[in-house]
């Protein structure tokens, strides 16, 4: 996720319009460093998608998106009508970056892959059928 | 003076007030911030004209006169057929009717605000947004001594009901106006809640001072609505029944100056008012 580290300021979120980071990314980089800065601390509560969205006139769906991220990564924790939190452990949470991650893992497995003597094109038809049958199961 | 002349006066001051003076007033608070806010040194606030500005404030003038000649022509026919009641129908009915009538061109000039508004924010794109990471609540504009002075003057209300209660007049809803502070409440907090969260009208604005005006603003009208329903409950109990038509055209008078004064007190830009 890119981060937007120079344009936070205090407890305000600044985004970019021009930047190459979607609008999403730079909410989620910017609500982390505000986590591991000590700007909002665990259990505050944050804005409403609703008013962020309207606050930095984009789209409600932007926010929601960045918000389901945070939820992921256990940076905020959604408590239905009352709103989202900053989960407990969001300070330890939020340096983990779970993309690093699954990268190691797959470079891994991948490398393991091809010293078996799988080709690119037998991988990448693989990965796809697997993601195709997880995305049905999942839905 | 009997009921009936002072309801005329009554009704007078409304058009005086709602359709001539307050109009006055806005119109010249147009010009003044126009004044203050020359368009050399804050080209950002005029996406259209000065002088635009002002022809929009002239029609609003324009459209409000025509609001008070109806109003006079209204009272002048009313007294010279010597009818009791406003268009021989119900007076209370035709000064609510007339009092829309009069708030129109305030919508009209609102709307005008509005698209003014939409041309300032694409005047002023900016691609750099910030917004604050602290939740907002309606709770954080309203102190805790309004809200006792609310429960207080609806507490009133709610035993004045239970008195007529037990002596009920003609038309006289029951217990069901028990609901009537919860209505009325659920009315405010709603309106202060969309104002709350949503987009900022103006570009220029600043936010946290509009929504404590505004919602400073509905307590104050949310009091008065109260302090006027119980009053209007109570006359029965003291034999003022012939006179809720003039209570009525002296409160549409009264929140017509307390909205004007509240929303005009802190305008910063040509058109923040509305």
């Amino acid at each position: 996720m890119g981060t937007c580290g120079t344009l936070f300021n205090q407890m305000n979120i600044i985004i970019n319009e021009e930047s190459s980071d979607p609008l999403f990314a730079q909410l989620v980089g910017q609500i982390k460093q505000a986590v591991a800065g000590g700007h909002i601390k665990p259990g505050d509560q944050l804005p409403s998608i609703r008013q962020l969205a309207n606050d930095l006139e984009i789209n409600n769906k932007t926010v929601a998106k960045a918000y389901a991220l945070l939820e992921r990564d256990a940076v905020i924790v959604a408590k239905g009508y009352r709103g989202s939190f900053v989960h407990p452990d969001a300070v330890n949470n939020c340096t983990i970056d779970i993309t690093n991650v699954a990268e190691n893992k797959l470079l891994a497995v991948v490398s393991e892959l091809k010293s078996m003597g799988l080709t690119d094109s037998e991988l990448r038809l693989l990965f796809a059928d697997i993601i195709n049958k997880t995305s049905r199961s999942y839905s | 003076m009997n009921h009936i002349d002072m309801l005329h006066l009554a009704f007078f001051g409304q058009i005086v007030v709602l359709s001539l003076l307050l109009p006055a007033l806005v119109f010249y608070k147009i010009k003044h911030t126009i004044d203050k806010h020359p368009v050399d040194m804050y080209p950002e606030l005029y996406p259209e004209s000065p002088e635009h500005i002002i022809k929009h404030g002239q029609v609003y003038l324009g459209l409000c006169a025509v609001v008070a000649v109806l109003g006079m022509y209204l009272l002048y026919q009313t007294r010279s057929l010597a009818l009791t009641e406003f268009l021989n129908w119900d007076s209370q009915s035709v000064i609510m009717l007339y009092f829309l009538l009069q708030y129109a061109p305030f919508v009209w000039l609102s709307h005008m605000s509005q698209q003014f508004n939409k041309k300032m924010r694409l005047l002023n794109k900016k691609y750099i947004k910030t917004a604050s990471l602290t939740p907002r609540k309606v709770l954080d504009y309203v102190t805790n001594k309004q809200l006792m002075l609310l429960l207080l003057i609806w507490s009133v209300f709610a035993t004045v009901v239970i008195a007529v209660s037990f002596e009920p007049f003609a038309g006289f809803a029951g217990l069901g106006n028990l609901l009537v502070p919860v209505g009325v409440n659920l009315f405010y907090y709603l309106i202060c809640r969309h104002m709350v969260l949503t987009k900022k009208f103006n570009p220029s604005q600043d936010r946290e001072r509009f929504l404590h005006t505004f919602c400073q603003a509905m307590v104050v009208i949310n009091a008065l609505s109260g302090i006027y329903i119980t009053w209007s409950l109570s006359q029965h109990l003291f034999d003022l029944r012939p006179y809720s038509d003039v209570f009525q055209a002296y409160y549409l008078q009264i929140i017509g100056v307390v909205t004007f004064v509240m929303f005009t007190r802190e305008v910063k830009t040509p058109t923040q008012m509305v």
